[in-house]
């Protein structure tokens, strides 16, 4: 480690190396869930082609006896739908004659299995690719944070080196942008080449497209990150708007576009001369704030003060419990309502831009409606949930000393983040609700699309669903983040994420295998009764430990009694709507509203405040 | 409730044999200490000594390993209401939310206290030079300590913990920071338990004083008695040393060549005898100060070693 750009990769590595491990395990993953997918595709390619012959799995090395006897070719077919680990490891198939024909049933079966690889592999790899930029992003942005001040640009303790502000630009720009582009062609080649379900005909992934795409988003990310930490809340905006805009942009190529080879062409060049202006910028900005300006603009800043006045806090507390909802409302709520905000705004204004070339409004319902619930269900609701979790000094998940020396019960400081946090969310419904109203109203189609939702059959309780998941996803895992023992955000975000993935497939699972039905009722059992039983021992030590009221106990057990009895009143509509198993959907209502987790709220939080 | 007039000779910590571990160093180490009603209590010792941990589980911020803590009677972590709401306590790191304006930080914490005293808040602030519109995130090191302080003294606390609060800070608001606590502790009676690491500071204001060193208190007691028990002789011996002589009693040895200055606690025959065995006269004998007492007991192996002694001629 002999030069600064050196020592600068080395932090870059050393800071981050279990990033750089989790990046590792995404994609070892998702290519051997691609290889599986790949596998049973093969599978039904064969057995359509070559329909008088059935297969046999032989290992590369020959060890496993090819049974070339009549009629011994059925328990071959089984096994070559159910391969063995040796498979991923370079085994191959080898159909051997004389075999017996596969039956309907068989091809049948087979082909169940590949539709069902090739969505699982493409949902997971899409999502842990996500992950994974996302990830890079937060690596490569170098950005530490003060308990304080919040996240700094290029630390400042870098400046005082003796290195060039062009260097302390060039090397994570040039590594990260490199890294992104490594990690795109990677994906590409050993994960989604493989995956025949996102291009069904002969066409290939968009390499240049991605390799200039992901690279520019990142060299951008830094770009703002560096050159705005003055400026917190314009950064936090422009960082939104690019990542949403990435996203979007990502889905082009496979949406349904009737000029997409000529946008093609011209987005390419976008993006490259993006990339080639954003260390420009990068530097022109890192340069004055390292010589101690772009530190705020003054006027802006006074103006932001005087209007923050306004809305500063002139009356005082009537109890601690007011000033606790107050804090967490006020250092975590506003932020998440604003963040979605902008989010919502990016998202009509991409539509506005589509009126303009011709859209129809009536068709632009679900491009309004899906991105802002996708939002809010899987990124703003569990964000918001971390976000109420952290310290309102620090905003980390350990409490700061300043809060947990204040004289609470740690029930009383874990409850009014609960309170806080369904506050918020409701907040954030209605925004999302009035924002689309709004639209609606402004396109004139606030008839229409009352219409679409209020006749469309399932419609209204579809969306109960969504909301139902919504809170179930803004517990998330709130004891595990309220110890204060596991990392903040990105990394429980993305454990979150994973874990609801998780769920969601072994939901599926059941519904595909409706022969393991008694099973599935077992364990939801199992679920509900471990629910409960957590949830009574949780209340009980906490009412011994005196960390709340037998009053906080009868409310979050009545709330629960009351929310439960309406889903299991409303599950037999839902289940009609969408010809689910009665006998399944009924207890798993009884899973859905939290409680379990309210009750070990406050123990968890007693583990937070006293080490 | 105890209030600030009861026996001045009542435990208001008491801390029992308490230990605390993280991963493999050993922070607390068999603590004993005993802070009494109406004290001014210094708590002296280098950094990592394990001052920070200790104050942590006067609060119960920290749960004992192994040993009790007790305020006011209570233990902390069981009755962290019972207890906190009669301590009043400034952190070394003055956490306090950046976002928060002053006047908000006031109110915010006015709600947990019944016993806020408005006008002394107001008094502080005024006293403090705080403007109340301005953010915290915007203020200097030494308007944070204040802030942190006010938020800290207003309620009139039976109790105040103060975690190095001066460390940092120029002399002008060290000063202004330790009148306000030397008024707090003229206020009836109240108990304060301060750690600091500027033993100026420390001999100006304690009653009580106690050393750490390693997780350990290697000295405590009475800070007049201490700085009495402590003397220190300067000795002159007939040819010049290489290394610092072994002298019995002596806690500490610095000097080169022909003059060496020992420090002893109490035994001063014993050490005289022992300088007179190896040809060496007494030279003169002064008191010692809390610095060369706290350099004795806790860096004296690391003063010989950063002052190598020189060849003799």
């Amino acid at each position: 480690m002999n030069s600064p750009g050196a020592a600068i990769a080395w932090e870059i590595w050393r800071k981050n190396r279990y990033g750089f491990l989790l990046l590792i395990i995404f994609f070892l993953v998702c290519v051997g869930l691609s290889q599986r997918a790949r596998h049973y595709s093969a599978l039904v390619e064969k057995f359509t082609a070559e329909l008088p012959r059935a297969g046999t799995f032989m290992s590369r090395e020959g060890t496993r006896p090819s049974d070339t006897r009549r009629g011994a070719t059925r328990q071959d077919t089984a096994r070559a739908i159910i391969p063995p680990p040796d498979l991923l490891l370079g085994g191959e198939i080898r159909y051997t004659a004389p075999p017996l024909p596969p039956t309907p049933p068989e091809l049948g079966e087979a082909q169940l299995q590949a539709n069902y690889w090739a969505e699982f592999a493409t949902g997971w790899s899409g999502v842990l690719l996500g992950l994974s930029l996302l990830i890079s992003l937060v690596v490569f942005a170098l950005a530490e944070s003060t308990a304080l001040r919040g996240f700094s640009g290029v630390p400042s303790r870098l400046f005082t080196l003796p290195v060039r502000t062009g260097q302390l630009i060039a090397v994570p720009m040039a590594m990260g942008t490199s890294f992104v582009a490594m990690l795109y062609f990677a994906w590409s080649r050993l994960v989604f080449a493989s995956l025949p379900s996102i291009f069904p005909t002969d066409a290939q992934m968009p390499d240049g497209y991605f390799l200039l795409l992901l690279p520019a988003t990142l060299a951008w990310f830094q770009t703002f990150v560096w050159i705005l930490p003055g400026f917190p809340k314009t950064r936090a905006a422009l960082l939104i708007v690019l990542i949403t805009a990435a996203a979007v942009l990502s889905g082009l190529p496979f949406g349904e576009l009737s000029r997409w080879p000529e946008r093609k062409a011209a987005l390419i060049a976008i993006y490259a001369a993006s990339l080639v202006m954003a260390p420009f910028v990068a530097w022109l900005g890192v340069a004055r704030v390292r010589k101690g300006e772009w530190r705020d603009w003054p006027a802006l800043t006074a103006l932001m003060d005087r209007i923050a006045n306004v809305f500063s806090r002139r009356r005082d507390f009537t109890s601690p419990a007011s000033a606790l909802f107050w804090v967490e409302c006020r250092r975590n709520g506003r932020l998440a309502l604003w963040g979605l905000a902008v989010v919502m705004a990016f998202i009509f204004g991409l539509n506005a831009i589509a009126l303009l070339n011709g859209a129809r409004t009536a068709d632009l319902y679900g491009s309004v409606c899906g991105p802002i619930l996708l939002f809010l269900v899987f990124i703003w609701t569990p964000v918001l949930g971390l976000m109420i979790c952290g310290d309102c000094a620090s905003r980390r998940l350990p409490v700061s000393a300043f809060q947990a020396a204040l004289p609470v019960a740690d029930g009383e400081l874990a409850f009014s983040k609960l309170k806080a946090m369904v506050a918020v969310w409701m907040g954030g419904w209605l925004m999302a609700v009035l924002g689309v109203g709004l639209w609606a109203v402004a396109n004139g189609e606030l008839d229409a699309w009352l219409n679409n939702f209020l006749h469309e059959p399932g419609q209204e309780i579809s969306l109960i669903a969504i909301g139902v998941l919504s809170l179930h996803v803004l517990f998330g895992l709130f004891p595990l983040w309220l110890t204060g023992r596991v990392p903040g955000l990105p990394w429980s975000f993305v454990v979150l994420l994973i874990a609801y993935a998780g769920l969601g497939n072994i939901i599926g699972w059941f519904d595909r295998h409706p022969n393991f039905r008694d099973a599935a009722l077992l364990l939801i059992g199992f679920a509900g009764a471990l629910k409960l039983s957590v949830a009574v021992v949780s209340f009980r030590l906490a009412l011994k430990r005196k960390l709340v009221r037998r009053g906080f106990v009868f409310g979050s057990v009545s709330i629960w009694i009351v929310g439960t009895a309406f889903l299991v009143w409303l599950m037999p509509w839902n289940v009609d709507q969408h010809i689910w198993d009665a006998t399944l959907m009924l207890p798993f209502a009884v899973l859905l509203f939290p409680i379990a987790r309210i009750a070990l709220a406050p123990l968890a939080m007693a583990m937070n405040r006293h080490r | 409730m105890n209030s600030p007039t009861s026996p001045p000779n009542e435990s208001v910590i008491a801390v029992g044999g308490l230990s605390r571990r993280f991963k493999s160093k050993l922070a607390l180490d068999a603590v004993n200490l005993n802070v009494e009603r109406g004290q001014v209590f210094g708590l002296v010792g280098a950094n990592g000594a394990g001052k920070t941990t200790l104050i942590k589980h006067v609060l119960g911020l920290f749960k004992a390993e192994s040993g009790s803590v007790r305020v006011f009677g209570l233990d902390p972590v069981a009755d962290p209401v019972g207890v906190l709401s009669r301590v009043g306590f400034l952190s070394e790191d003055r956490d306090l939310p950046g976002w928060m304006r002053v006047d908000e930080l006031i109110r915010y914490t006015r709600a947990f206290h019944r016993n806020w005293d408005a006008a002394y808040a107001g008094q502080l602030r005024e006293q403090f030079q705080l403007d109340p519109a301005a953010r915290i995130k915007q203020l200097s090191r030494g308007e944070l300590a204040k802030a942190g302080l006010l938020a800290a003294l207003a309620h009139r606390p039976e109790l105040l913990v103060l975690d190095e609060p001066s460390s940092g800070l120029d002399p002008v608001v060290r000063r202004e920071m330790l009148e306000a606590i030397v008024r707090t502790v003229a206020d009836e009676g109240r108990t304060v338990f301060f750690s600091s690491h500027l033993l100026d500071e420390i001999e100006r204001v304690s009653d009580r004083v106690a050393m750490m060193a390693g997780g350990r208190i290697v000295l405590q007691g009475r800070l007049d008695e201490i700085l009495e028990a402590h003397f220190r002789l300067t000795l002159r011996f007939p040819a010049p040393l290489r290394v610092p002589p072994m002298l019995a009693g002596a806690l500490h040895t610095t000097g080169e060549g022909l003059e060496w200055t020992a420090l002893c606690n109490g035994a001063r025959g014993e050490l005289v005898e022992a300088a007179a065995k190896l040809g060496a006269r007494v030279v003169s004998e002064t008191t010692a100060s809390l610095d060369e007492i706290f350099l004795a007991r806790v860096g004296g192996e690391r003063s010989v070693s950063l002052n190598p002694q020189p060849a003799a001629k």
